[in-house]
């Protein structure tokens, strides 16, 4: 216990901030179990048990929420998530500082600009009117207007997510990478591996935990894929094919009042998150690795 | 010379301008083909990136009636946009609260994160980590909403005041994990060699941990900045006097609400067509944050030196 | 310019509006709906309050439509004072209130004489908070939450505000207002009873209601893009879909570029097309007392068909399903010259910074002429007109217990509603007399410097000023639009039968309605799905609850 003091004192301030800012609030969960007043508070409101959830998972809006947004997360996991990592490893593999800083620089640019301006730069780029439209009629193939395309939307929105996030995402894996030591290479090139079996040998494994770190938790959120891009670009492509749980709960819950279809769609994305991340952890213990805990 | 130090003279500095420039003798230089395609598809990439910012730049600068072609240029050239926002102070005190609530958040939350990382980085040892631990990781699967984080706000005295901007968004789980991962790659023998010179946990954080973590700190403490300077939507709940706005909202009323900024602080002018000053308050919110990464990009270049000896 | 409230109803308006606009929402609810649902609509035990009109001003044209705000041309020959001393005596009462805005901030009170000087012309410390509009639904929860509702509330239409009234959240006003009573509050007395009525609810007035024109845009068209098609004004669908194609030809307005008509399917042009062939407004009323939706109606049918018949022709920018949430942006494609077809409030379009003058600047050549809606078949067209109140402004029912407060709290509401041509509604848009304007021919003229405007415009949108069409810089601009444009258009006007109507169904409803409406009509307008796919939309409305919310209205029509 003495030689543990230190360790506490440093663990007490960040304690305290998650027991006072996340699990005093976590009380508010109750409201799911409500037919809730934001007037009448949570003392005031009626308790209506669990017909918020089934209200959630026999309506067939929330139905069809949940089927998008499992498609768009996996989406995203096979093709958003390793981007980043390969094209940390392009850049990993020039010779030239200057063109990595200089890449580096500019691919993270997008990271910081909102999804209303992106989503209407991509409109005007794409779009009906735009240029891209216009190249299209010029070959001949007719306009087409990427962005009111219901069927290729949920690949429309995976690749603006990729565009936005790819730059910041290789961030990590640049700091992964660095702290692989050099030697290991000097070795593997002593044993004439060419540039290809280098980086299968020494750069992967070592962004390996890191790599396993972030798909862990990215399974926990699963069920949110994103909110603001989506809700911007309804319109165009209609409710149906767009619709994923966070839009669904905003419409429901924050536009049309109904908090408690809101907070139980939250209890029901912490649950199904938490059960993918005990099974996610467990395979990464037995693949060797630190797992998240 | 202190543990680490002795260890740093064993391993090559891996420093990317060094072993670039005098390249390494392990490293050949790739087939011209494959160069080749590698610069193409960069060149693909850096232009996919570019294009919409160099648009959005352009188009900050187009005066009424211009139109965009193609080449990007607007016909017609004008600063208008930006003397039209610049000029009102409205968006220069957004900028300025914005800047404050990012430095004093970003040190605190850096401070918080790195402590509770490393004390929770050996669950074997400290009797309760582990439970702290899974505490941690809960919160980042359950949030509560909305109203009871108002609430909660509201009972600490922190509404509208710029610390409610700052202290509920204190630690990111995420970023918590991030770096507890990073200090748990340190080498076990560094660490036990300095408790066997009877270093304590407090001298072996300061002293080993962090030295030997530039690298992620400043990874993390990029992701805190720029956390900070976008945050906009506590802003919109948590803040009722509009001089504490943070410059997100101010870009957001302006550029989704296309309010008439520019005729309150130039009357009786020729107002710019309001996509120019949405694109020129963007432009100007978006570049301090972008100043950022050049100095946290030289963390990365100085090249730190973690061996993870594994295997 | 101004605030622009209608645009900012959802593009699904009409649905939404039928249903949401004073529903209660109800979780797990079963015979208790009845109940609720009729407690809601009864009406009968209201005293209403009395009608008094605002004074009458030279020149000034009032008309006799329902729904069409008077037209003023030059203020009165004296600006008097419409109340006797001030709301408050005690400068040091705090009064807090939680209200609405689509304008920028005004300056704090420290450095922001119009306030100050406010708060001295209404005898209190008046203290408001103003949320822009997309944080509003966000903020009106979590000010009642957080346990102290302010002394004045806005109410806007909505579940969550029918639920604060359920609750008790705010103040019956029909006791203090009842009847003669009101005229202690004689600019309150200016509100029509009608609206009153409208806005009534749970056997109560919790507020004061807020003017809304039955028909608050106005469309306006490139008239001379018609002329130079050889064309003019459509007087029938047919010749509007001509047009539209013909101005979509490429090269045929201006050479080496196409231009588009519409911009987007925005509500308001839906309701364009609607209003061509007499489209129910919700629904329909018939003879027997049952209702109709009016997607169950053949006058959509054939309104859709139309829709579908444009997007084809190509009479909508290509990217018209895209924008149609974004009014601002298609509204930049007619300043810049792209389309040919927009809308807006009068105060939208007009003044020196108007919307007219912003396009003149970027099109010199285009000449900008009302477009009303053709009819179809030689009959009037129909425009689905809105409420006739925007907004209640509510009163705290906490305040209200103390009867000296609430004296105060409707003084104040009386100081906003002063009729036009008052020292009080002159101060409320345009400052103080010699510091703010001078009057110069009857006509205000601003000489107040930027600050005070946008002092002016951060903190006056306080739910009352009465709803009227006035431009000083165009003084016969507000008669004529009159004339020419809403009487015609709200004289034959379809209403909403159940537009103040409460179903504790439809708003539960309504968000999922609005999804599968939004659905269907991308499809069948884009040409995906053939119009028959109407059967198919029909069923599944029905299936989702469609017939459920049509019972309880035709339950509250019977008992109203």
């Amino acid at each position: 216990m003495r030689r543990s003091g230190w360790m506490y004192a440093l663990m007490l301030p960040g304690l305290v901030y998650f027991i006072v800012f996340h699990y005093v609030p976590l009380a508010g969960n109750a409201v799911a179990f409500q037919d809730y007043s934001p007037f009448l508070g949570v003392q005031g409101s009626d308790w209506v048990g669990w017909s918020n959830f089934v209200a959630l998972l026999t309506d067939p809006q929330a139905i069809n929420a949940i089927k998008n947004t499992l498609i768009v997360s996996l989406l995203q996991i096979v093709f958003a998530f390793p981007a980043p990592i390969l094209l940390a490893l392009l850049l990993n593999s020039l010779l030239s500082t200057k063109i990595t800083r200089f890449v580096q620089s500019v691919v993270y640019l997008p990271h910081f600009i909102s999804w209303v301006i992106i989503v209407s730069i991509w409109q005007d780029v794409l779009g009906g009117a735009g240029p891209v439209s216009e190249l299209f009629a010029s070959l001949g193939l007719g306009h087409i207007n990427i962005m009111t395309n219901p069927d290729t939307f949920k690949i429309l929105i995976t690749s603006q997510v990729i565009w936005k996030d790819i730059g910041w995402g290789t961030i990590i894996y640049f700091a992964a990478m660095l702290s692989i030591p050099t030697d290991l290479y000097e070795s593997a090139a002593c044993d004439c591996a060419g540039p290809l079996r280098r980086m299968w040998h020494v750069t992967l494994p070592g962004i390996l935990p890191v790599t396993l770190l972030l798909l862990i938790i990215r399974l926990g959120h699963v069920l949110s894929v994103g909110f603001e891009q989506i809700i911007l670009q309804q319109p165009a492509v209609g409710v149906q094919v767009s619709d994923v749980l966070d839009t669904f709960v905003y419409n429901r819950g924050l536009v049309g009042g109904d908090w408690g279809i809101a907070t139980a769609a939250g209890l029901v994305k912490g649950v199904i998150g938490t059960a993918l991340v005990l099974g996610a952890n467990k395979l990464a213990k037995r693949a060797g690795t630190e797992g998240l805990f | 010379m202190t543990t680490a130090e002795t260890t740093e003279h064993h391993r090559t500095p891996r420093k990317l301008g060094l072993s670039r420039e005098r390249r390494a003798i392990w490293e050949g230089r790739p087939s011209l083909p494959v160069r080749a395609l590698k610069i193409i598809i960069i060149a693909a990439i850096v232009i996919i990136m570019l294009y919409p910012f160099a648009s959005m730049i352009m188009q900050s600068f187009a005066g009424f009636g211009a139109n965009m072609r193609a080449t990007l240029i607007p016909s017609k050239f004008t600063l208008d946009a930006y003397r039209s926002i610049l000029g009102g102070g409205i968006v220069t005190r957004a900028m300025m609260v914005s800047a404050f609530i990012t430095i004093v958040g970003t040190a605190i939350a850096v401070v918080l994160t790195t402590t509770l990382a490393y004390s929770l980085t050996r669950t074997k040892d400290v009797p309760g980590s582990k439970v702290v631990l899974y505490l941690v990781l809960f919160t980042m699967l359950f949030s509560a909403g909305i109203i009871p984080n108002y609430l909660l706000v509201k009972e600490l005295g922190l509404l509208d005041s710029y610390w409610s901007l700052i202290i509920p968004t204190a630690i990111s789980a995420f970023n918590m994990v991030v770096i507890r991962n990073f200090f748990m790659q340190i080498p076990g023998e560094l660490i036990e060699s300095a408790r066997v010179d009877g270093a304590s946990d407090l001298a072996i954080f300061a002293r080993i941990i962090l030295p030997l973590s530039k690298a992620p700190i400043a990874v993390i403490t990029l992701f805190y900045a720029v956390g900070y300077w976008n945050s906009f939507f506590n802003a919109l709940i948590y803040i009722n006097s509009p001089e504490k706005y943070p410059i997100q909202i101010v870009l957001n009323r302006y550029v989704l609400m296309g309010s008439p900024l520019d005729q309150i602080q130039n009357p009786g002018g020729v107002a710019p067509p309001p996509v120019s000053i949405q694109m020129a308050v963007v432009v100007v919110a978006t570049i301090p944050i972008l100043l950022v990464y050049p100095f946290a990009q030289k963390y990365f270049a100085k090249g730190v030196l973690t061996g993870a000896i594994k295997g | 310019m101004s605030s622009e409230h209608t645009s900012r109803l959802s593009r699904r308006s009409l649905l939404a509006a039928a249903g949401a606009a004073t529903a209660t929402a109800a979780v797990g609810c079963s015979s208790k709906s009845g109940g609720a649902a009729s407690k809601a609509n009864d009406k009968s035990k209201i005293s209403w309050p009395h009608y008094v009109e605002p004074p009458t001003v030279p020149d000034a044209y009032v008309s006799k439509v329902k729904g069409v705000s008077p037209a003023y041309t030059r203020l009165p020959d004296t600006i008097e004072k419409s109340t006797d001393g001030k709301p408050g005596s005690d400068p040091s009462m705090k009064i807090t209130s939680l209200q609405i805005t689509w304008a920028t901030p005004a300056a704090p009170y420290d450095k922001n004489p119009f306030w100050q000087e406010l708060n001295k012309r209404l005898g209190v410390d008046y203290r408001p908070t103003f949320v822009p509009a997309d944080a509003w639904k966000a903020k009106f929860a979590t000010t009642l939450a957080g346990g102290s509702v302010p002394d004045i509330l806005m109410l806007t239409r909505g579940a969550d505000s029918n639920r604060a009234i359920k609750d008790g959240a705010v103040a019956d006003l029909s006791e203090v207002l009842g009847g003669d009573k009101i005229k202690e509050y004689p600019n309150l007395a200016n509100i029509p009873t009608f609206e009153w009525k409208d806005s009534a609810i749970y056997g109560g007035l919790y507020g004061t209601p807020m003017d809304s024109m039955y028909i608050i845009p106005e469309f306006k068209y490139r008239a001379d893009w018609a002329k130079k098609v050889g064309m003019s004004a459509p007087t029938s669908p047919d010749e509007l879909i001509a047009l539209g194609k013909e101005i979509s030809k490429p090269g045929a307005i201006e050479k080496g570029k196409t231009k588009y008509l519409m911009g987007a399917w925005t509500a308001n042009n839906i309701h364009f097309i609607y209003a061509m062939y007499r489209v129910p407004n919700g629904w329909r009323l018939e003879d027997d007392g049952s209702l109709t939706n009016t997607i169950e109606s053949d006058e959509y049918e054939t309104a859709m068909e139309t829709m579908a018949k444009m997007w084809k022709a190509g009479c909508l920018h290509p990217d018209g399903f895209a924008l149609s949430e974004q009014g601002a942006k298609v509204r930049g494609m007619f300043s810049s010259g792209t389309i040919g077809f927009t809308d807006g409030s009068f105060s939208f379009w007009q003044g020196p910074q108007g919307f007219i003058e912003q396009t003149m600047k970027a099109q010199p050549k285009a000449k900008l002429d009302f477009l009303l809606p053709p009819g179809s078949d030689g009959n009037d067209p129909g425009f689905p007109s809105g409420p006739s109140w925007y907004l209640r402004t509510a009163i705290s029912a906490e305040a209200a217990k103390d009867k000296d407060k609430l004296h105060v709290l409707l003084g104040m509401l009386n100081f906003f509603r002063a009729p036009f041509g008052s020292e009080e509604f002159m101060f409320m848009r345009y400052g103080a007399e010699g510091t703010g304007y001078k009057v110069k021919n009857h006509l205000p003229v601003m000489i107040g410097d930027s600050k005070l405007v946008a002092n002016i415009a951060g903190l006056n949108y306080n739910g009352e000023g009465p709803s009227l069409l006035f431009e000083p810089s165009d003084p016969q601009a507000s008669v004529k639009a009159t004339k020419e444009y809403h009487e015609p258009l709200s004289k034959t006007c379809v209403p909403n039968p159940v537009a103040n109507l409460d179903s504790p169904s439809s708003d539960k409803l309504s968000a999922s309605l609005e999804q599968l409406d939004n659905t269907y009509f991308n499809d069948i307008v884009s040409g995906k799905k053939p119009i028959s796919a109407l059967k198919e939309y029909r069923a599944a409305w029905k299936k989702a609850g469609g017939d459920k919310i049509r019972r309880e209205y035709q339950d509250a029509l019977a008992k109203n």
